[in-house]
């Protein structure tokens, strides 16, 4: 398999997801593609799939072209795919779950089962991928519904076999299984395309790496000639690609009171997304940083500390106030503020006006006996606008205006609250160059004013521009925490892929 | 008693494993009504017009299926809000049979045929009860057509996944539903020999009622029919003599489905 | 069941639809009518020939606004309110109940206590698919048109049975005392003093949209739920609160129906008034002002069918038909889109910034 010059831009968001891409495979060889979120990994194998079409560049399978953007095409060539969360259809048997659109027939209309059954007991054997088909496919861990998709794959004879970050979902000894499947068909002669963020897996598994970075292809070698090391580097980037705005970290904020403690927390949402015993503080007037990988769990940390969603286990203490069972009407009132990683769902009211949203939380001060007049209103909106340089009129709808202003929409919004505490995640996705330097000097000056910044962010360059202490979140774990001057880009990279651990 | 329950139920049996299909696909279908409505319709036009009974029940089915690709159509194709369309179709079907009856008949309501369809043999009725649900037991369970219905309904985007237009498989467990509904509609107005504004009487209702309370399944569905069916000879004979009114029984349906629902929802969370 | 979170809104869809309707409606009348100019002519013309017609379009307008203005209402909450026949109905009982039962009102304190009683009894029975929705989650969508269903069998009973009144070979309940009907005008059209209750409605709702504080959080809730939740505002609240008001209107609705126009309950009076008012409001698209020309192109095109029906011998009542076509399109995402397509064609004033 063949793929070359692949370019894909997306007009929306003004992302290169694939930049020139030059990739090729053989028979009996496992590639594994690994990046940072956001690399392009995902892009390029859906265009593999023909669910996403390629501006240009070609796929051929067997020096045969695979047409772009079809997945019928692709189908055709062999490619098949198992999506990092596969999903069935619940109350369906398995069985009927693999032979979905796909089904041995019997006088045209009827399906004819057992005939299929019997096929896919021979390829269980070939491969010793054991499942029982006559379960209900909602019974099913997550392994065993990849594993139901893999057999599906077989069924329908695919020798190209992506795998989308498959050991996400799993645990240890499942991870382990997959391995040995996995080993096992390459034997097989599959070919096998592994994406992953988990270096420790790949270098067990794959003989061959490939490294995206930002839509490019950075390199790609036998494993041999790397090391773990050498592709976190690669996989993260040496230099840093903008200057940040210097910050001030000669204040001592050790003797701080602490304002803000995470006790044993625990949640577990699914196999893959889970936190367990994290444990963490923060002082007056510092920025913690956490770093980690978004999906696997630094998402429902945000929703936890924010309080859209309450702890399974553990306390949130703030001013020595337990807060666990606090929604975000309660967080406000004690002052805690947030400013959302989903900014055009959560931050925002897309298709209100910029004035109903910088009003959010001011309009309980603003009314008078219940009356709240558009007049005022504006007057706010205008007032707000101009001390933080937001553009457009009050009654424009905010979904008008660009990532940076919508931001700054929201931090205005949350900062004018005088909070104790600010959550703020992911501040810089979407953002340019200047508005986010606008932003971090913003940060900057609001935590040298005393409020403690917790900030969550999968941007490494991010975390160590901005905190004065780091946490890395690592398998639903604080893998390290320790100041800004005992961390550095390599280490970061390391403990958020696990390469590297303190516990 | 019990025979009449069984000849009344016929009908509701029909569009209720007919709504079942579309239930099954995913697609609320609150157009069972009009469908009922438009067959019943078409069935006593066409046999009034050809003489046939024969005549009569293809044209009631066939009036329903135009009706229901017209919901298909809107509703799937167009992306219209399912639940306002099916509003539509239940809306449009009365004014245009109230249009057509005008303009051929001179009337704006009743149909009087010669000849009605003799279906008052229970043992008959109970043939056709247990067939239909027969039927509805070997599509949705030995059929690909079957499972793709139930896929459909259950996970669409991994129907798409598998190369199979989910819009396409719903669309045509709509024109089933219609099928079904307009022959059900022509059962209940050949037997009466007469079309009335208004024959379906909410049995399109009734018939989504059963498919919730019958958990979705045919047997138990046809359990459901036989519940409603005993209530509605209930209150057809029985009047005076038992305590509760009859017009308050036809509520019972409707109270029950909200039980249902929040007890299905209690259920569900656990 | 999913729902989707945007019916309407798109101004330029629901020009789309009526420009649809309005052609759908001449083909009609062509294919139709024995007289062809004759019934085109009462149908645009009709409804402002004499003061009946007019009376009776502007008394049918009122009901429109109101029930029009409650489903408004829930829709700017973003919450269905499909059970506007039962609570109309219920709001008529209500009132006649009062008015014909509680002795010792006079005509002032009749009218608020009925009013009252009415607006309470639409409200509680919206009222409970809030609860519903808050504390299981159930569809307010399904559970208040089975709500509605249910309680206009009994309704339906308490007409025929206990409050029947046995004077009458209608079906229908005692008549109220004179001392509490409603001012007529344009006599004998159905036209009477509640138009001005509806017109003060759409200013009441309108400014509680965009005055107050209420009405900032109901809008809020409306548009985007999660950023409400995450703005500490109260969500569940913005459930059940619309609700209640959505049906507390539409139980006006019933009882100026009873005082104005019918003087008692009439069996099932509320049919073309409950789903008239969501293809109302579905054209309003969440705007209460434009209640006012929506509720009025329907109370015409209702008017317009009917003189063209009795006048021009046309073959039936257009006004349903309407009303199927404008449930038929109007929620299309499809045509909307289009429709955009189309008007973006045309030049824009320029606002501002964009990026």
């Amino acid at each position: 398999m063949k793929i070359s010059g692949i370019n894909k831009y997306y007009k929306e968001t003004g992302v290169h997801a694939c930049n020139e891409v030059y990739l090729s495979t053989e028979p009996g060889n496992i590639l594994a593609l690994v990046g940072e979120n956001g690399a392009g990994k995902s892009t390029l194998m859906n265009i593999l799939c023909g669910s996403v079409s390629a501006d240009s560049g070609r796929i051929s399978v067997n020096d045969r072209n695979v047409k772009s953007g079809s997945p019928e095409s692709s189908s055709l060539a062999g490619i098949g795919m198992i999506h990092q969360h596969p999903e069935g259809a619940g109350p369906l048997s398995v069985l009927e779950n693999i032979v979905l659109g796909y089904e041995p027939r019997r006088f045209k209309i009827f399906t004819f089962l057992k005939k299929a059954e019997l096929e896919i007991l021979s390829i269980q054997k070939d491969f010793r991928l054991y499942l029982d088909l006559h379960k209900n496919c909602s019974e099913l861990n997550s392994a065993q519904v990849q594993r139901m998709e893999l057999l599906h794959l077989l069924y329908r004879k695919k020798d190209i076999l992506i795998f989308d970050e498959p050991t996400a979902s799993l645990s240890d000894n499942q991870i382990e299984e997959l391995i040995t499947i996995i080993s096992r068909l390459k034997n097989e002669g599959k070919t096998i395309l592994f994406i992953s963020h988990k270096l420790n897996e790949v270098f067990r598994i794959a003989d061959e790496i490939a490294v995206m970075r930002k839509g490019k292809l950075i390199l790609q070698k036998p494993i041999h000639k790397l090391t773990p090391a050498i592709t976190a580097q690669e996989m993260i980037g040496r230099a840093e690609d903008v200057n940040y705005p210097k910050r001030n970290h000669d204040r001592d904020l050790r003797k701080a009171p602490i304002i803000y403690s995470i006790e044993n927390l625990s949640y577990r949402k699914s196999d893959s997304e889970f936190l367990s015993n994290i444990n963490l503080h923060i002082h007056q007037g510092e920025i913690l940083g956490i770093a980690g990988i978004r999906e696997n769990g630094l998402e429902i940390l945000e929703n936890i500390i924010s309080g859209m969603t309450h702890p399974q286990k553990g306390k949130l203490i703030f001013n020595d106030m337990d807060v666990s069972g606090e929604s975000p009407a309660g967080l406000r009132i004690r002052g805690i503020s947030y400013v959302p990683a989903d900014r055009l769902n959560r931050g925002v009211s897309a298709d209100s006006t910029i004035a109903d949203n910088l009003i959010l939380l001011n309009y309980k001060r603003m009314h008078k006996m219940g009356i709240l007049a558009p007049a005022s209103i504006n007057k706010w909106a205008e007032t707000m606008q101009n001390t933080y340089n937001i553009d457009g009129l009050p009654q424009q709808q905010i979904k008008h205006l660009s990532g940076g202003n919508i931001q700054k929409v929201i931090l205005s919004r949350e900062l004018r609250e005088n909070p104790d505490l600010i959550i703020i995640c992911e501040p810089s996705w979407g953002l340019d160059f200047s508005s986010r330097n606008q932003l971090h000097i913003e940060l900057d000056q609001t935590a040298k004013r005393g409020t403690a910044i917790l900030l969550i962010s999968s941007d490494i360059d991010e975390i160590l521009a901005l905190s004065d202490r780091i946490s890395v979140l690592y398998d639903g774990k604080i893998n390290i925490t320790e100041a800004k001057s005992e961390m550095n880009r390599k280490s970061i990279g390391e403990y958020m892929l696990g390469i590297r651990s303190e516990r | 008693m019990i025979s009449k329950t069984i000849i009344f139920m016929v009908p509701l049996l029909i569009a209720a494993l007919g709504g079942l299909f579309t239930e099954l696909a995913g697609v609320l279908n609150i157009a069972l009504e009009g469908m009922i409505l438009s067959g019943a319709y078409a069935a006593v036009i066409a046999t009034e017009l050809s003489g046939s009974l024969t005549v009569g029940i293809i044209a009631g089915m066939s009036a329903s299926m135009l009706i229901a690709l017209l919901f298909a159509f809107t509703s799937l194709h167009l992306k219209g809000n399912i639940f306002v369309t099916g509003l539509a179709i239940n809306l449009l079907v009365p004014s245009l049979t109230a249009m057509f009856s005008k303009s051929l008949f001179g009337t704006r309501g009743v149909i009087r045929l010669e000849e009605t369809l003799g279906i008052h043999n229970a043992l008959f009725s109970l043939l056709l009860l247990l067939s239909f649900t027969l039927l509805a037991v070997i599509v949705l369970k030995y059929t690909a057509f079957g499972l793709h219905v139930k896929a459909a309904g259950i996970n669409s985007a991994f129907l798409a996944s598998r190369a199979i237009k989910p819009i396409k498989v719903q669309t045509i467990a709509i024109v089933i539903s219609g099928a079904a509904c307009g022959l059900a509609g022509a059962l209940i107005s050949l037997r009466l020999g007469v079309y009335i504004p208004g024959i379906s009487a909410g049995k399109g209702w009734i018939a989504l009622v059963a498919i919730y309370l019958g958990n979705k399944k045919p047997v138990p569905i046809l359990i459901a029919c036989f519940l409603f069916a005993l209530a509605e000879t209930f209150s057809d004979t029985a009047q005076g003599l038992i305590e509760i009114p009859a017009t308050v029984i036809l509520s019972f349906p409707y109270f029950i489905t909200i039980l249902g629902l929040v007890l299905y929802s209690i259920f569900r969370k656990k | 069941m999913k729902r989707t979170n945007r019916l309407f809104g798109h101004m330029a869809g629901t020009i789309i639809t009526l420009v649809a309707v309005l052609i759908i409606s001449i083909i009609f009348l062509l294919l139709f009518s024995s007289d062809k100019s004759e019934s085109i002519y009462y149908f645009f013309a009709g409804p402002f020939l004499n003061s009946l017609s007019i009376g009776n379009m502007l008394s049918s307008f009122t009901l429109l606004v109101f029930s029009g203005l409650a489903i408004t209402v829930a829709f700017k909450a973003d919450v269905f309110n499909l059970g506007g026949e039962g609570q109309i109905y219920s709001g008529a009982i209500a009132a006649t109940a009062v008015l014909v039962y509680l002795p010792g009102l006079n005509s002032f304190s009749g009218f608020i206590l009925a009013s009252l009683a009415a607006a309470a009894a639409g409200g509680m029975m919206a009222g409970i698919s809030g609860v519903l929705k808050n504390r299981w989650n159930v569809d307010e969508l399904i559970s208040s048109f089975l709500l509605s269903n249910a309680v206009i069998h009994i309704i339906d009973y308490l007409i025929t049975g206990p409050l029947w009144d046995k004077e009458s070979y209608l079906l229908t309940t005692r008549t109220i005392d004179i001392r509490f009907q409603l001012l007529s005008f344009l006599r004998p059209s159905n036209l009477n003093s509640s138009i001005f209750g509806a017109l003060i409605a759409v200013g009441l709702i309108t400014f509680i949209f965009f005055f107050t504080k209420q009405g900032y959080e109901l809008r809020i809730c409306g548009m985007n739920r999660e950023f409400a939740h995450y703005g500490g505002l109260n969500t569940a609240f913005y459930v059940t609160a619309p609700l209640v008001l959505s049906g507390a209107l539409l139980g006006l609705a019933g009882s100026s129906a009873v005082m104005g126009i019918h003087h008692a309950t009439i069996k099932g009076f509320y049919s073309g008034i409950g789903w008239n008012g969501i293809a109302v409001a579905l054209i309003a698209g969440t705007n209460p002002l434009a209640v006012i020309p929506s509720a009025f192109i329907f109370a015409y095109l209702n008017q317009a069918s009917e003189t063209a029906m009795l006048k021009a011998d046309f073959p039936f009542e257009l006004g349903s038909l309407i009303q199927a076509i404008v449930f038929l399109l109007i929620s299309s995402k499809i045509i909307s889109d289009k429709a955009n397509g189309i008007f973006a064609l045309f030049p824009k004033k320029k606002g501002g910034i964009v990026d």
